[in-house]
């Protein structure tokens, strides 16, 4: 598998895999389970995650269901909340033998400027992978990568509640 | 003129047609802007290079204070842009018409998406045309060019956008003349904007509007983020006054460097013509901008040296007397909230 369980921690302590990148990633053991339940399941699963959107590509097969660079917004607080900008990254589901290897990884932010007509949106070709410092505003910076440790750890939790209920 | 009101009443009955009773799913009411304040010093001790903004010489000087209000409920929206100070006030376009000057709306409009593709936007807004904006967070260099100066800042009136993908849309609508709340003559500008994204990071815009009395403009402006670190812009327009044989062209290229997050250098080459009305000469002016953009949070700084020559004397030098070339230092600082 690309994305093995690592025990090394980035600087705000999102697990990150051999390679260096961010990688919420685990084999879950399913009880009791048909190979086509745990697929139906998994796409179910798909479908509610954080920046799902019906127009995103998913690849879904009876073993993989592939999401890619598809993101959700995180705000910074300044008079009222406004969006700073998206979390772009991929999720993939590999399912085998009654178990299923999740990955949540390429974690990108797309930062969000004002234009002309008043309205915040993405800024064209601006990618930042998550793993990098920020040198600059790093207190937002660092609470992007809080937002998306909260947001994944609350999804697998839930993931882990779908596969295990009948 | 016939074609012209046709169309405002076709796209005024599209937006009937579709306004109906929405699920209204609203989003807070966001409230951001921005301050700015600059120093500057032009060489000959004069105010000399007549571009938009940063014109006070040797003075703590104020930008404006921009506060911007959005909200959304489901497919409409709105935006009411406000500022306070010179660069929205008299530095920008005419005050409100009640000679005080005491403020400046940068947006004032309402829109409708009736479909994902289709969104129609009334009301006063931003100009669609050229590169630079009055919002000094905007702008990369603190200074403006002179395609900025001397195109329209912004369009009242009606426009429709149809954006099939993130990689095109087309936008057409009527317009009053330029920067004015109040159109005051018969006929409305019509403009057009095209947009196509070619690869992930290049952005263009062809963007065209005429009119009259406000003349006919025909705009490029592209940018294309070319690295993490590097990104290229242009723009480049030709303007022809509606009479005589007025009107400007040019083009301005604007090169910039990330250094790291918090620090990047950029420079603004601009080629401008003031064309010669009724026998006059064409005059030429060459401007070279080199900004830093140094940021700490919200709060950017921007060291800038500005040096512009002339075809002919349209500057002033230390004695006082015409001469070609004009030459400036300035500090800004810009805090977005």
């Amino acid at each position: 598998m690309a994305c093995a369980a690592n025990p090394l921690f980035a600087q705000t302590e999102l697990p990150v895999n051999a390679a260096g990148k961010i990688c919420f990633c685990d084999t879950l053991a399913t009880n009791s389970l048909t190979h086509r339940q745990i697929n139906d399941k998994i796409l179910i699963f798909a479908k509610q995650l954080p920046g799902y959107e019906p127009t995103n590509d998913l690849h879904s097969s009876t073993d993989l269901v592939e999401l890619k660079a598809f993101g959700f917004p995180v705000y910074i607080k300044r008079i009222t909340q406004q969006i700073s900008g998206k979390i772009f990254y991929d999720a993939a589901f590999h399912v085998s033998d009654g178990k299923v290897f999740y990955s949540f990884t390429n974690f990108l932010y797309n930062p969000y400027a004002r234009n002309r007509y008043g309205k915040f949106v993405p800024e064209s070709g601006k990618y930042k992978p998550l793993e990098e410092d920020f040198r600059g505003n790093t207190k937002t910076w660092e609470k992007h990568r809080k937002t998306v440790e909260t947001t994944m750890e609350n999804q697998i939790v839930k993931l882990k509640f779908l596969l295990s209920s009948p | 003129m016939k074609i012209k009101k046709i169309l405002l009443i076709a796209i005024f009955s599209i937006f009937a047609f579709n306004l109906q009773a929405q699920d209204e799913e609203e989003s807070s009411l966001s409230i951001s802007g921005s301050v700015d304040t600059y120093y500057k010093y032009d060489f000959s001790g004069e105010e000399n290079i007549g571009t938009s903004f940063a014109n006070d010489q040797n003075s703590f000087s104020i930008g404006m204070v921009n506060l911007i209000m959005e909200q959304s409920f489901d497919k409409v929206s709105f935006v009411g842009d406000v500022s306070f100070g010179p660069r929205g006030q008299a530095q920008s376009i005419p005050d409100g018409g009640d000679g005080t000057g005491s403020f400046h709306i940068q947006n004032l409009y309402v829109s409708y998406a009736f479909t994902d593709q289709f969104t129609l936007s009334v009301g006063y807004m931003g100009t669609f045309v050229g590169y630079e904006v009055i919002s000094p967070t905007g702008n990369f260099n603190y200074s403006t060019s002179y395609l900025f100066t001397n195109g329209p800042f912004q369009n009242a009136g009606v426009k429709l956008q149809y954006a099939p993908s993130d990689r095109f849309s087309l936008m057409v609508g009527l317009f009053n003349d330029w920067n004015v709340y109040t159109d005051l003559t018969k006929s409305k500008d019509f403009g057009a904007q095209l947009f196509v994204a070619p690869v992930e990071g290049w952005d263009v815009y062809v963007n065209f509007v005429t009119g009259d009395p406000s003349g006919t403009e025909i705009d490029l402006t592209t940018g294309y983020q070319i690295t993490d670190e590097f990104y290229l812009g242009l723009n480049a327009a030709n303007y022809d006054a509606a009479e005589g044989d007025g009107g400007f062209n040019g083009a301005a290229l604007y090169a910039q460097y990330g250094l790291t997050d918090a620090v990047s250098l950029g420079f603004r080459g601009e080629a401008f013509k003031f064309k010669g009305d009724a026998g006059e000469e064409d005059t030429s002016v060459a401007a070279f901008t080199l900004s830093a953009n140094i940021k700490s949070g919200p709060l950017t700084f921007i060291p800038e040296f500005r040096i512009d020559s002339g075809s002919d004397e349209i500057f002033v030098d230390n004695d006082g007397l015409a001469t070609k070339a004009a030459s400036q230092i300035l500090v800004a600082a810009v805090f977005a909230f």
